[in-house]
């Protein structure tokens, strides 16, 4: 299993090259007066304003050129300035991913064991109301925009009721923040709070947190209740399923320790690639909620051409994608002994 | 009785106060960041918003007024009778947010500074064009040396027994205008020199025409406004926090917080919740807000007449290489527009009034030539072109001597992507110069009339538009500074923002006989553009107000007749703010809100 992961670790560099490679030219493509056009906010007043900056930001060397010289950067650390997130690439992506990391982990709580179990329910009330209800309710969370649905629960749950806010935190945070009140050491609110001793940040930040939770949530609650019912159907119909119930075992022992585990393996492996999915940022949640993540800032990076910024997140991406494949195969392994990584 | 009315009165004081969120602070939901905390770097209204409520300007507009101004950092001023030189008294006892105390060597360091630094599409080329009669420093600096142009901008800007001496190159009213200007904004010499930036010597050039983040005052600010910068969390937030030593009382507001939202309904939402007092509505948006206004949930300000207009402009000769090269008869012509005839056809095919009620909600109104109303210059009794079709058919059957009837031609309108309004305009022009093809067709001309309407991104647009690509496009103009030379030199001028984009100078041989000017002689220039260039040039030296405000009359005089554009129209604003809100007034020249003057209650 180590030589395996060596080698997949070893493939990490060799897909950062082809995917920086691809995105330069893509670039590349673009000539450079339109390129520079993203620098001037307006037409521009004066008449040799595009040229200068052109020449300003090297938009006329050869590709190559500006490609090795982000490389021979990037090996001595630095990612070179985010045009979007006005500040260093590298800082932009320190800054956003903690914020991402916290909705994707937990996000990730609900929508595995809701999902899971709501899968569970479902087979076990094959063809029954139970199944039916279950499979709507997630269908329609499914099938609705998450555009409509997370701004009808901003409208309902912020605007209407005043329940829940939307952002990160509460401005008095802060300013209790820029006061030197609360420090910041992972940049994630609900931990740095608990390192903090702050309970009350702590319940402002999950009070923050509920909306995208919830939205995020219910997009991907028919996705796992649907495998994991077609898997659960399956693995019920299995011999040893029916030799347990046959031994007298109760049905709830039956179906969550004989059935249950063995209906995980390829459940597990969603699971996985919904985690990756959730930590490369999800642009429309965090722009309804106004919160500052990585997919938002990566989604406006990309549509200004903000090409720096657009190489610092695919960098990322690819050791997220690398990295989050090889969690999943190791816990496929774990899960199903038979398999043996090679 | 009294006793019982005043208690009622001071219990629903109470209430109405408790009802108010964070009564001392203000919160405005934007839809986009800053740029850049520098005063000579920054070039769009977030950056400005923030700035000229940290910083201040020598002298400052006079409440709603924008030809009136009132000392600021500047306790008094005077002119010299040829309106070159301005002499400035600076006022004393004045410190900035981290104490240094200002002085005029701050004041003149400011002023160079910006000269010198001048970035590429940045603001300072309006402060270079009275002071040094060129558009940017480099063209300066090519033309004397590094140490040359340095010189001339200490020449411009100097100090003479303890007052600022600020000499034009030419009498240039608008001046005062400009300095207005948060690009103008004084900063701390002592505090900038530390930071690392320009030292003062004629060794200017590394601190030249810098990235945004290459600016050592990017991100930090220290002024002598009545805010001070609290914190910058670019695509999030900007907080500032109430100067207490502010020369004047000290602000209503505690604290004042710029938040970036992008998305609408969550801006909307946070409105309706009380978190915001003010949020940015996009003209689309403005119906869902007026259920708020009439249930007295938010209080309404406008229409108001914009300092902003948009424009379809004619390109008189596409350049060879481009996609959009008009056709006469089937083969390229790419002056097809040159065509005077054919201008005017446009103009009168377009139905201006259903275009502004239809696209516009009804809030824009149409301007005869390039100064809008409310500037020096307008003229409210210019003729414009109102929609004829019967006028339309016959300019078309008088274009290029009857050939573009019969033979037919075919242009391309652009308009950049996304953008509905001016999409709106393009179509329209499309249906109803496409609606003669039916009347030419039963002439027995078959050739068809073709007009394309074509979407370009942001930047393909912009680019295609600075290289002369684009037969006829739509894009707007925000104003400077309100001032009519801020409207005649982009839309006229040789080298402005879209005449650049035009090519006048392909009409040759032109007879010029003033209207309004009549001390002009009538003379022929050779081009259309010679012309333009003269007058505009005129106006803005001419100190006399009333012979400059002929002279610009006789500009959108000549806007109209040579029918350079189609559907120009200027633009009525709407703010939309919590009930709570107070103390605010429009001035079309502030970029944002100026805090200072706000409160709630």
């Amino acid at each position: 299993m180590w030589a395996y992961i060596v080698r997949r670790l070893l493939l990490l560099p060799l897909l950062i090259f082809l995917v920086t490679l691809f995105v330069f030219g893509m670039y590349s493509l673009l000539p450079p007066k339109m390129r520079a056009s993203l620098y001037v906010q307006d037409v521009p007043k004066t008449s040799d304003a595009m040229q200068r900056i052109i020449e300003k930001y090297g938009l006329d060397q050869p590709i190559h050129i500006q490609y090795v010289r982000w490389m021979g950067n990037l090996l001595r650390g630095d990612l070179g300035w985010s045009r979007t997130a006005q500040r260093p690439v590298l800082e932009a992506l320190a800054h956003y991913f903690p914020a991402t990391v916290e909705l994707a982990l937990w996000a990730i709580i609900p929508v595995i064991f809701v999902g899971i179990w709501l899968g569970i329910l479902s087979a076990i009330h094959h063809n029954r109301t139970l199944d039916h209800t279950t499979r709507v309710f997630a269908l329609v969370g499914w099938s609705f925009p998450s555009y409509v649905y997370g701004l009808l629960l901003v409208m309902v749950f912020y605007a209407w009721l005043r329940w829940l806010p939307v952002g990160r935190v509460s401005d008095w945070v802060l300013r209790l923040e820029a006061a030197g009140g609360f420090r910041i050491y992972t940049g994630m609110y609900t931990i740095d709070a608990i390192l903090n001793g702050r309970a009350d940040v702590l319940a402002n930040a999950l009070r923050h947190l509920v909306m995208p939770i919830f939205t995020l949530a219910y997009i991907q609650w028919a996705l796992l209740l649907r495998i994991t019912r077609s898997s659960m159907l399956e693995t019920l119909r299995q011999e040893y399923v029916m030799t347990a119930r046959s031994k007298g075992l109760s049905e709830r022992v039956v179906v969550y320790k004989h059935a249950a585990r063995n209906a995980m393996i390829p459940v597990a492996t969603v699971a996985g690639l919904l985690l990756i999915g959730l930590l490369n940022g999800v642009v429309i949640t965090e722009t309804i909620f106004n919160y500052p993540g990585l997919g938002r800032w990566a989604a406006t990076a990309a549509t200004q051409l903000d090409t720096l910024g657009v190489l610092g997140f695919a960098l990322l991406n690819c050791g997220l994608l690398v990295l989050g494949n090889l969690f999943v195969d190791i816990l496929y392994a774990i899960i199903d002994p038979r398999i043996r990584l090679e | 009785m009294w006793p019982k009315v005043l208690a009622l009165a001071v219990m629903m004081g109470v209430i109405g106060w408790a009802q108010i969120p964070s009564p001392d602070t203000y919160i405005e939901a934007w839809i986009g960041d800053m740029q850049s905390l520098d005063p000579a770097w920054h070039y769009d209204t977030a950056s400005a918003t923030v700035i000229f409520n940290v910083y201040e300007t020598l002298v400052f507009y006079d409440g709603e007024h924008i030809d009136k101004f009132v000392p600021m950092l500047a306790k008094s001023w005077e002119v010299s009778e040829d309106g070159r030189v301005f002499t400035f008294v600076i006022r004393e006892g004045v410190k900035f947010h981290e104490g240094g105390d200002l002085t005029p060597e701050d004041v003149v360091y400011s002023l160079r500074r910006a000269l010198l630094q001048d970035r590429a599409g940045g603001p300072i080329h309006m402060l270079l064009e009275p002071l040094l009669d060129v558009y940017s420093i480099a063209e300066l600096a090519e033309k004397v040396g590094d140490e040359g142009a340095y010189n001339m901008v200490c020449e411009a800007v100097k100090l003479v027994d303890g007052k600022v001496v600020i000499t034009l190159a030419f009498p240039f009213p608008p001046f005062i205008q400009i300095l207005a200007g948060s690009w103008c904004s004084i900063i701390d010499m002592e505090w900038a020199m530390a930071l690392g930036d320009w030292d003062g010597t004629a060794n200017w050039r590394p601190w030249h025409d810098p990235k945004a983040e290459h600016s050592k005052l990017f991100n930090v600010a220290n002024g002598t406004g009545p805010f001070k910068l609290e914190k910058w969390v670019p695509g999030e937030y900007v907080s500032l926090v109430r100067n207490e030593n502010y020369w004047r009382k000290p602000a209503k507001l505690a604290r004042v917080v710029f938040k970036i939202v992008p998305e609408w309904g969550t801006r909307l939402a946070m409105f309706e919740a009380g978190d915001a007092d003010v949020i940015a509505v996009p003209r689309a948006y403005v119906a869902a807000m007026d259920p708020l206004v009439a249930a007295g949930k938010a209080k309404m300000h406008g229409p108001l007449p914009g300092a902003i207009a948009q424009t379809g402009f004619f390109n008189f000769r596409v350049v060879e290489g481009s996609p959009f090269i008009p056709q006469l008869g089937g083969v390229d012509k790419p002056d097809l527009l040159a065509d005077i005839h054919l201008r005017r056809a446009f103009n009168y095919a377009m139905d201006l009034d259903v275009y502004i009620r239809e696209a516009w909600l009804g809030e824009a109104w149409p301007v005869g030539g390039p100064v809008i109303k409310g500037r020096l210059g307008h003229n409210p009794d210019q003729p414009i072109y109102l929609f004829d079709l019967e006028k339309a058919e016959q300019e078309l059957r008088l274009a290029w001597g009857g050939e573009a009837w019969k033979k037919g031609f075919k242009v391309v309108i652009t308009y950049n992507t996304g953008n509905v309004m001016r999409k709106f305009a393009a179509e329209m022009l499309e249906m109803n110069i496409e609606y003669f093809n039916e009347i030419r067709a039963k002439e027995g001309y078959t050739a068809p009339i073709v007009i394309e309407v074509r979407d370009l991104p942001w930047p393909t647009y912009l680019a295609m538009m600075d290289d002369k690509q684009l037969a006829i496009f739509f894009v707007g103009w925000l104003e400077d500074y309100a001032h009519p030379h801020n409207w005649v030199h982009p839309y006229m001028f040789r080298t402005g923002a879209f005449a650049i984009g035009q090519s006048f100078s392909v009409i040759e041989n032109v007879y010029f006989e003033p209207v309004h000017a009549k001390w002009l002689p009538a003379k022929t220039y050779a081009t259309l553009q010679d012309l333009f260039d003269e007058l505009v040039i005129l106006a803005k030296k001419e100190p006399d107000l009333k012979k400059a405000e002929l002279l610009y009359f006789e500009l959108n005089r000549l806007a109209v007749d040579y029918a350079i554009n189609v559907a120009h129209i200027q633009l009525l604003v709407r703010r939309y703010e919590q009930p709570w809100v107070q103390g605010w007034f429009y001035n079309p020249a502030y970029p944002g809100t100026y805090c200072y003057v706000i409160w709630k209650g």
